[in-house]
């Protein structure tokens, strides 16, 4: 037997709540509320009709209980609260793909990076750390080739959380123990929010046993002296 | 949870991690922080305002720092941004001279800025090669800023003149790119 007045009655609550998204819920809810009673007066052995009627009588007023529905599931709650769902996700799914691209970047890049191995006379592991305003710079290695050329690897990044950073471009100057001074190529290795980076020194001093890294401008002065571990003469 | 918590937390998160890729398109609510900003990562300054002049697209800020003077740009971006320009560095005053100057072309415009020395000029004075004259006499405590258009040419100024109150030319510079 078809329940209609309870459907109707369903009806005339669910037409007061505003909040399209939840009035399938609301439904089912009172709906199941209303088919226990029914369960209830039946089993008190009252005809189903006359256990409709008594189950609908005891919800209470339809248009009191929608309103009152209608209140708990604002439509401007309801709809922020799904604006910000869709919003959220979405940031998300946009800032896992970016960290994505990203991660190439997280990943080591070596300093001898396109020198052949049979041109490297030695390498050499540095750990030197020093600042300039918000960027911090890491000597990460040195790498002295046959042809005389010593290869300085530096990463930097900036340690300020705003902002994006100039490009360092600044120009070093780069000595020897000896006196010897030298002009540097540039040589980028990889950019994102570590940038590394190496310098090629030419035609580095065989008898030099440290290099010294020079900046010195805008009133900002950096000196760094990394010992040669191979001594002067590189042996 | 109730709703209202969950668009608390929602806001959160849109907030936070929103906010955390913006910071490295170095846009910015402030100008003056994004200037400020654009020179300490270019290893410069903090340079004193001396003038702020206003373009379409952004803004010029004057300034000094010890022997350094400088122009440097911030750009206007989606309406209410602003974001690193150009010309953050320094030009170093060569105090051996009356005036000294710097110029450099923007994508609309060319700007010509300088520094006075000598106490005894009064004018400064741009002389463009479509022979438009430009002069300034109020400086911005000793400085001046020209600002004019690019007009096609790339190095399109002839002389930059500086007078004493006679109207004698106490310094004066040709443009050695300019070609007549």
């Amino acid at each position: 037997m078809h329940l209609h007045k309870k459907d109707e009655f369903l009806g005339k609550v669910i037409s007061y709540v505003k909040f399209s998204f939840d009035r399938e819920d609301i439904r089912e809810e009172i709906n199941n509320h209303i088919l226990d009673r029914i369960e209830y007066y039946e089993a008190k052995g009252y005809e189903k009709s006359q256990a409709e009627d008594l189950a609908i009588n005891a919800m209470g007023d339809a248009e009191e209980i929608g309103t009152q529905l209608n209140k708990e599931h604002s439509p401007v709650i309801g709809w922020t609260w799904k604006v910000t769902n869709y919003m959220a996700a979405w940031i998300l799914i946009i800032n896992l793909l970016g960290l994505l691209f990203f991660l190439p970047n997280l990943l080591p890049v070596s300093t001898s990076q396109g020198i052949p191995k049979e041109e490297i006379v030695w390498k050499q592991r540095v750990n030197e750390k020093i600042q300039i305003d918000d960027r911090v710079i890491k000597y990460k290695d040195l790498v002295y080739d046959k042809s005389g050329n010593l290869y300085i690897g530096y990463s930097y990044y900036e340690k300020g959380l705003w902002g994006r950073g100039w490009t360092f471009g600044h120009p070093w100057t780069i000595w020897d123990n000896l006196g010897g001074v030298y002009n540097t190529g540039g040589g980028y290795l990889s950019g994102g929010i570590i940038t590394r980076g190496r310098w090629r020194v030419a035609k580095f001093n065989k008898n030099a046993s440290s290099v010294i890294i020079n900046y010195s401008i805008y009133d900002r002065s950096i000196k760094v002296e990394i010992p040669i571990e191979a001594g002067g003469g590189h042996d | 949870m109730t709703r209202k918590k969950k668009i608390i937390r929602n806001l959160i998160i849109i907030i936070v991690i929103y906010l955390l890729p913006i910071n490295k398109t170095g846009l910015y609510l402030d100008p003056i922080k994004a200037h400020r900003d654009s020179e300490r990562s270019s290893h410069y300054g903090p340079s004193e305002i001396l003038h702020i002049e206003d373009f379409p697209r952004g803004k010029y800020i004057l300034g000094k720092y010890d022997k350094w003077f400088s122009c440097n740009t911030i750009n206007k971006k989606l309406a209410i941004f602003w974001t690193f320009g150009s010309g953050p560095g320094g030009i170093e005053n060569d105090r051996a001279k009356p005036m000294s100057y710097s110029w450099q072309g923007t994508l609309e415009d060319f700007i010509l800025f300088g520094i006075v020395n000598d106490e005894r000029i009064e004018k400064v004075e741009l002389t463009l090669h479509t022979d438009e004259v430009f002069s300034q006499e109020e400086f911005y405590d000793d400085m001046f800023l020209f600002v004019y258009s690019r007009d096609g040419g790339t190095n399109n100024f002839k002389y930059l003149r500086g007078y004493d109150k006679e109207g004698s030319i106490i310094f004066e510079t040709i443009n050695p790119m300019y070609i007549d």
